[in-house]
């Protein structure tokens, strides 16, 4: 069969007669059959959302060629003609929305092929039913939420009815539920034909695919079968990879002596593949005495709205009830939407209750009072994409506004040991411009630029969001030795692998409110509040709960993370 | 309470609502051109009797649009302060003429009736235009507008004005300035939560401008980042200004949108002639 895609000896460098820049693709070869779904993984500045790119001649090559379809795409001629194959999902859907209404949103792609307005109509309507967005046809669409701009995007793109579609970390803003329906629609697509390329930090997402290329560089580091790609892991773990946890927790449990085969590369393989208990009897888990801690922060019946008195207006915290320990991390879970980010800005002050009451440390925390100056000087908040919101040019400046605000004098001894903090090198780094940072290296200017504050609060929202899996584990490191140091950690995630490693205590919120609130091992363990506010278990509750269900003599609470589900039972069989 | 980093808030655009009244079921090339005409008969009218009308004309549109007031008080009391200081300069700085009886005196400031008279109108005609374009934002959605104008100036194609391009500059901009508040509110509270002088209270013009200006330059180069990836989205998704485009929009001037269409034209000029009809 002809490949649909052909990509050969693709080299691709900024502003193309410069000598200086270094190439971002470097001799690209690829073929790829129509209907396949492809995975593209890489650490971050590899060059995946480039090659993309080149795929819908959004970039041309500096040498080498891509033809979709037999169509070059440097042929400008049939530019209209391939953009009308290739459709392309951005990391951030919200950049890629052009209309001021939902449903006319939908309807530009439609526009642009000049088709009569009664079909555009037709089309429109058909795509809004699929995405489940009918109600918000007539909405604006910065006011829709994460999931629903996705699909919105999606459905977008859809109407033009394309024959390839490309992806671009399409899940890194969303929530579990948003994430697996998104994963379903792109497998029915893949049924109706439609090649799918699909780039992603999340290995469990790229190991549903048929075919893996992994990136490294701007060149090809491997390329092959799921199978192919993650069994070989050590090498991925060198490119700052990992393997899907579903294949690590294998190797984990065949370290124990089971019998997992080597095609279990899926949770739901995992789970399907897990032993009975056998033996007469284990060892009872011992349950860990119980940590008293003085109460740091409360929220008693807290609301907010949003652009309140406005046509616009929306409520954002329905009557919330929360206490935060001292010295603890803490993570607030919930789908997009459900308030945790409102939550967090009113943790620092930057947002006022519209009733309600908040105390914060020393500080009871109204409408005017205290100074939010005041309550910065205890609580830091890094936002969500922090590197968006940069104002200055230089690393070093970027990183010094907060103690310039506040005329702290040891201004160069603070800079130096907030970036060691970070891990950012003072003197490599200080003079850099913001804008010649890798993404990684953005997010480690944003989190010294908050830390350099010492703030004894720390919030967080988001904070993985985009990273590949080496920085993610850097940073989860930093909040335990930010927590050994006796800071208090606020993370406001939708990660629950993440939250099961790093957060002593958890929240649950949903619609506005904490639905739920305690220790992590417990609240992690109750899959049915979990899943009825949109959200997945971590992987190793889902095992334990299995392997309970099999007979095994486990407590659930004690392996809500890989590393301990694998301890308990080595404890079990020993 | 409202927020001081909710700048989305205090923009006009994007505050329309979906309604089913009669004033919304109508043609989006009536609505807008009845806003037009209304709006230059306001601007243009010399006397209070014609902005009296106009008050009239605005408050009909709100009934027929089935449009609370509560928005357009909420405006008017926000530009109310800055209304007032001009009032205040033009009764201060306006030149007295022979004829002229003379209020007061102070300072070697000359307060004229003529002088009161006008700043009087000048306040009376800012609120009725607010009311109006408040009135319009809130009945029109961006993209009817963008559609009516496409379609009022198709005609003008055949003599080589670029409706395609005018019309997607028109869609972009009114689509951008949501944005534009959303990218104001994100860098405000960043440089906020790490101590950005946010929160001063009173009025002091050196501080307030002091506070802004490191806004101004991330809010440039965010926004011009972000056209750049508008851009990209646009052209990925078929978009090329020099091939022909329809509309999601099949518009049809029915009886009705003539007679709005009517009536909005013959009160402009009831408003622009009543001092010489009276």
């Amino acid at each position: 069969m002809k490949a649909q895609i052909e990509i050969c000896n693709l080299h691709y460098r900024l502003g193309s007669h410069s000598e200086v820049q270094a190439d971002i693709l470097r001799g690209i070869s690829l073929s790829i059959k129509k209907g396949s779904f492809v995975a593209v993984v890489g650490e971050n500045g590899s060059g995946k959302t480039t090659l993309l790119k080149h795929i819908n001649g959004l970039l041309l090559p500096s040498t080498g060629s891509v033809r979709v379809e037999g169509i070059d795409t440097k042929d400008l001629q049939h530019v209209r003609n391939l953009r009308s194959k290739v459709g392309m999902v951005f990391q951030d859907p919200a950049h890629q929305i052009v209309a001021s209404t939902v449903e006319e949103d939908i309807a530009f792609g439609l526009e642009n092929l000049n088709l009569p307005s009664k079909t555009i109509q037709s089309i429109v309507t058909d795509q809004l039913i699929s995405a489940g967005l009918s109600a918000e046809a007539s909405r604006p669409p910065h006011l829709l939420s994460c999931g629903q701009i996705q699909r919105l995007a999606l459905a977008g793109v859809l109407a033009r009815q394309p024959s390839v579609i490309l992806f671009d970390e399409p899940t890194s803003m969303l929530d579990p539920l948003s994430r697996s329906n998104l994963l379903a629609r792109i497998r029915d697509l893949k049924q109706h034909g439609i090649t799918i390329i699909y780039v992603t930090h999340h290995m469990e997402e790229a190991v549903k695919a048929d075919r893996v290329i992994v990136m490294k560089q701007g060149k090809v580091f491997m390329e092959g079968s799921p199978d192919e790609i993650f069994v070989n892991n050590d090498k991925l773990y060198e490119i700052g990879l990992e393997a899907p946890e579903a294949i690590t927790m294998a190797r984990g449990f065949r370290t124990l002596g089971w019998k997992i085969s080597p095609s279990v590369l899926t949770d739901e393989s995992l789970l399907n593949t897990l032993p009975q208990y056998d033996r007469p009897c284990g060892v009872s888990p011992v349950e860990p005495v119980s940590e008293q801690s003085e109460k740091l922060i409360g929220f008693r019946d807290v609301r907010y709205t949003y652009l309140s008195g406005s046509p616009l207006a929306k409520k954002a915290l329905r009557g919330v009830n929360l206490d935060i320990n001292l010295q603890r991390v803490h993570g607030i879970v919930g789908s997009n939407g459900s308030g945790k980010s409102t939550l967090l800005q009113h943790i620092n002050g930057i947002l006022r209750a519209s009733s309600g009451h908040i105390r914060v440390d020393q500080f009871v925390i109204k409408d005017k009072e205290p100074p939010l100056r005041e309550i910065i000087k205890q609580v830091g908040l890094v936002f969500q994409n922090p590197e968006t919101q940069f104002f200055e040019v230089f690393v070093g400046d970027e990183i010094a506004y907060g103690p310039k605000q506040f005329d702290f004098n040891d201004l160069r001894d603070r800079v130096s040991s907030a970036m060691a903090l970070v891990g950012l090198d003072f003197e490599t780094f200080k003079d850099r411009r913001l804008e010649t940072l890798s993404g990684g290296e953005k997010r480690k200017v944003a989190l010294a630029s908050t830390l350099i504050l010492d703030q004894n609060i720390l919030l967080f929202d988001e904070p993985t969001a985009g990273m590949d899996p080496r920085s993610r584990d850097d940073l989860l490191t930093l909040f335990g030795n930010l927590n050994d140091e006796g800071k208090t950690i606020v993370i406001a995630s939708h990660r629950m692998e993440e939250l099961a490693e790093v957060t002593n205590d958890l929240s649950i919120m949903h619609a506005g409110q904490v639905e739920i609130s305690g220790k992590s091992k417990n609240i992690l363990q109750n899959t049915t509040i979990l899943r009825q506010t949109g959200l997945e278990p971590p992987l190793a509750v889902r095992l334990s709960r299995q392997l309970i269900m099999n007979g095994w003599p486990i407590d659930g609470k004690n392996t809500t993370t890989g590393k301990r589900l694998i301890q308990t039972i080595r404890e079990v069989t020993r | 309470m409202s927020s001081r980093y909710e700048f989305l808030g205090n923009t006009a655009i994007a505050q329309y609502i979906p309604k089913s009244s009669w004033f919304h079921q109508r043609d989006p090339r009536a609505r807008l051109l009845s806003f037009i005409v209304i709006f230059f008969a306001v601007v243009f009218t010399p006397d209070v009797v014609g902005l009296s009308i106009g008050l009239i004309c605005v408050t009909i549109i709100h009934i027929l649009a089935n449009l609370s007031i509560k928005p357009t008080l909420r405006v008017i009391r926000r530009a109310l302060p800055f209304i007032i200081i001009l009032a205040i300069l033009q009764i201060l700085f306006s030149k007295p003429s022979d004829t002229d009886s003379i209020l007061w005196c102070f300072f070697g400031f000359v307060i004229t009736h003529h002088a009161a008279m006008n700043a009087l109108i000048m306040i009376c005609r800012f609120l009725v235009l607010i009311s109006l374009i408040n009135a319009l934002v809130m009945s029109i959605s961006t993209s009817q507008v963008t559609t009516a104008l496409f379609h009022l100036l198709k005609p003008f194609e055949g003599i080589g004005f670029p409706v395609n391009d005018f019309t997607m500059v028109v869609q972009i901009t009114l689509r951008y300035l949501p944005l534009v508040a959303q990218l104001a509110e994100k860098t405000a509270k960043a440089q906020a939560a790490r101590g950005g002088d946010w929160e001063q209270k009173g009025f002091n013009p050196i501080r307030q401008a002091k506070r802004v200006l490191p806004l101004i330059v991330p809010l440039m180069v965010n926004s011009l980042r972000r056209a750049e990836t508008m851009a990209i989205a646009m052209e990925s998704r078929g978009f090329n200004a020099s091939e022909k485009r329809s509309s999601f929009y099949s518009l049809n001037f029915g009886w009705w949108d003539g007679l709005l269409l009517i009536l909005a034209i013959a009160m402009s000029t009831f408003i622009f002639l009543i001092n010489k009809l009276i």
